[in-house]
């Protein structure tokens, strides 16, 4: 696999950016790992969910970077039975980044975090 | 209700995150088990709320593990390198590889049952991609038995 460059996301961590900007417009704010995968999958038309290590990689490294936030599900609000999600949110900086993201694809650039070199 | 094939590929999963989260710090292992098992359940009830059938189910969990494994393997080295004896890394590369081959064998029956030529691809892409796996080991298991047995001579 060719080396990341610097200051850029890779495709996946754009889906991910995009469709919790979705999420976040039609008025849920917080998402969860399979839900996610789910959303991909229907916005990208693809017959397979993500792969479980490379969605959770994906979240990490968003997360590292500042531009998701997490934390586990209230116990009380989980249904008996199934066990207690991490919730995932876009930050203010994951928000802003989300909307660069749609602009950079549109204009056919790679998608940023950090501004490119002048 | 949650089936044979299904649940079995569920606990597959299970235990190939134990094996890649092992030494890790506990906080940071049992976060990615217990992320994983809320997904593997989140998604066992989805497939069998949309009518999937037990074989199909199983695939699609399989698949997710089979198609993560490099990711699981680059996180799990970004947040402590492999260490330990060459034996266990061999042991666990070939679970991995068996894995690999296992999820082939299954797409192929899959696919060959639902005349998906595309499906039958895969498994076959799979099977070769674990003998291929089974090969570099081998190759690499033996050149480090070498390097230690020159270590000790000298």
């Amino acid at each position: 696999m060719p080396p990341r460059k610097p200051g850029t996301l890779l495709p996946l961590e754009a889906d991910v950016l995009t469709a919790a900007m979705s999420n976040h417009r039609a008025g849920q704010a917080a998402f969860h790992g399979f839900g996610l995968a789910r959303m991909i999958q229907e916005q990208s038309g693809a017959r397979s969910l993500t792969a479980h290590g490379t969605l959770y990689k994906a979240l990490n490294r968003l997360e590292e970077l500042g531009l998701l936030t997490s934390d586990w599900e209230d116990p009380a609000g989980a249904p008996t039975g199934r066990p207690r999600r991490r919730l995932y949110q876009l930050t203010a900086q994951g928000m802003h980044v989300a909307d660069r993201v749609v602009a950079d694809r549109t204009a056919g650039r790679i998608p940023r975090f950090a501004p490119g070199p002048a | 209700m949650t089936t044979r094939l299904a649940d079995r590929a569920a606990h597959l999963v299970v235990r190939w995150v134990r094996c890649y989260t092992r030494q890790l710090p506990v906080a940071v292992a049992e976060r990615r088990l217990d992320e994983i098992r809320c997904d593997l359940h989140d998604h066992l009830a989805y497939e069998q709320a949309r009518g999937a059938r037990d074989g199909r189910i199983a695939l699609s969990v399989l698949s997710r593990m089979a198609r993560g494994l490099p990711a699981d393997a680059i996180w799990r080295g970004r947040i402590r390198p492999w260490t330990g004896d060459i034996v266990k890394s061999f042991a666990a590369v070939l679970a991995a590889g068996l894995a690999l081959a296992a999820v082939g064998v299954l797409a192929i029956l899959y696919g060959s049952g639902d005349d998906s030529p595309g499906l039958v691809l895969i498994g076959v892409l799979l099977i070769v991609g674990a003998f291929a796996i089974g090969v570099r080991t081998g190759h690499r298991r033996g050149q480090g038995v070498s390097r230690r047995r020159n270590a000790e001579h000298s």
